[in-house]
């Protein structure tokens, strides 16, 4: 019993827990507005994505600037459940329910950077290999304020 | 090794300037109790720690802090960012400026530089861990001072995050102090 009851794929553990499509995980999923649910028009390297589109300060992009918060807020929330689990399983190394939720706030946190990183530039090394400039640099760093007028700078 | 996430553990977003607040605030950046001092301290006692367990601890609490530090010196660089030159000297920041002018600096809020006396890395388990858990609980009562001296909310919000971590980093190390004391007991019987 103890076996089956740690095989994350058991629904009898917790369906909702596997269900990604379960709002949740995150209301960015269920906003059908939301960019990820076509990915061709977030690649950027792909023709038919017009200069405006890749331009998030764009005037036609502006009305995603809620969605970006929403977004990182939810990485923020995930993120921090992570890190927490993490400090616990470090001194509580055996417990399987611990390393269950762990591993599913990990593959969420993952799905949901990976999903910021494709609309908003790269926010852990390795995510965006494609955008030019280095969108590492380019994307506003943590400590800014969003909305403060910063001198418009090259790099 | 350490990997960088482009983003902050917990939001901040200070939209009041506010010196005198960051001259007080400042103290969790560069001071005795602050969190370059508890990054330090974990950082460089979790090469002597006797099991993998407290080493994952020292180790992983360690670089948390590091995102703490992040945390406090955003607050700092907002609350002074927008304020002017004048606003900074009537708030006591006037010698801060004339060293630093609004960039971030590692001291505390009297403005003494930070310092290794502010930490230890004894060797001894027993008494890293117990300095680790006093740490914790100094720097859970400074960020209360500092939630009384403030009235703003965007300011609190994070220094409540930041206290309630502490109480989590002080639980941690006392279970990881149990943890090593009983293998020490162990070793001593073979």
């Amino acid at each position: 019993m103890d076996n089956m009851m740690n095989h994350e794929m058991n629904p009898m553990v917790s369906p909702a827990m596997t269900n990604m499509m379960n709002p949740m995980f995150s209301p960015a999923m269920t906003n059908m507005m939301n960019p990820m649910f076509s990915p061709a028009m977030t690649n950027m390297m792909n023709p038919m994505v017009s200069p405006e589109m890749t331009n998030m300060k764009s005037p036609m992009m502006k009305g995603m600037a809620g969605s970006e918060e929403e977004l990182m807020r939810e990485i923020q929330k995930v993120g921090f459940a992570a890190v927490d689990l993490h400090l616990y399983l470090d001194t509580h190394p055996t417990d399987r329910y611990a390393l269950m939720l762990y591993g599913h706030f990990s593959r969420h946190l993952k799905m949901l950077m990976d999903m910021y990183s494709r609309q908003y530039g790269a926010i852990e090394p390795g995510a965006d290999t494609h955008s030019c400039p280095f969108s590492w640099v380019m994307s506003p760093w943590p400590w800014m304020k969003k909305d403060y007028m910063y001198d418009e700078e090259e790099y | 090794m350490w990997v960088y996430e482009k983003r902050l553990e917990y939001p901040v977003k200070i939209k009041n300037p506010n010196p005198k607040l960051a001259k007080y605030i400042i103290t969790q950046y560069g001071g005795p109790d602050g969190e370059l001092a508890a990054s330090l301290r974990y950082l460089t006692q979790r090469y002597s720690m006797p099991t993998k367990q407290a080493q994952a601890i020292l180790n992983d609490i360690g670089t948390e802090e590091l995102a703490h530090l992040e945390i406090v010196a955003t607050i700092v660089k907002q609350l002074i960012e927008n304020a002017s030159v004048e606003e900074l000297e009537k708030a006591g920041l006037g010698g801060y400026y004339a060293d630093h002018d609004k960039a971030l600096f590692y001291v505390d809020a009297t403005g003494n530089p930070w310092t290794a006396a502010y930490i230890q890395s004894k060797g001894d388990p027993m008494a890293d861990l117990h300095e680790d858990m006093a740490a914790e609980q100094k720097a859970r009562a400074t960020y209360e001072y500092l939630i009384n001296l403030s009235d703003d909310p965007d300011v609190i919000d994070p220094l409540k995050f930041l206290r309630e971590r502490e109480i989590v980093h002080f639980q941690r190390f006392g279970e990881t102090a149990e943890i090593v004391q009983d293998y020490l007991a162990t070793k001593k019987l073979y």
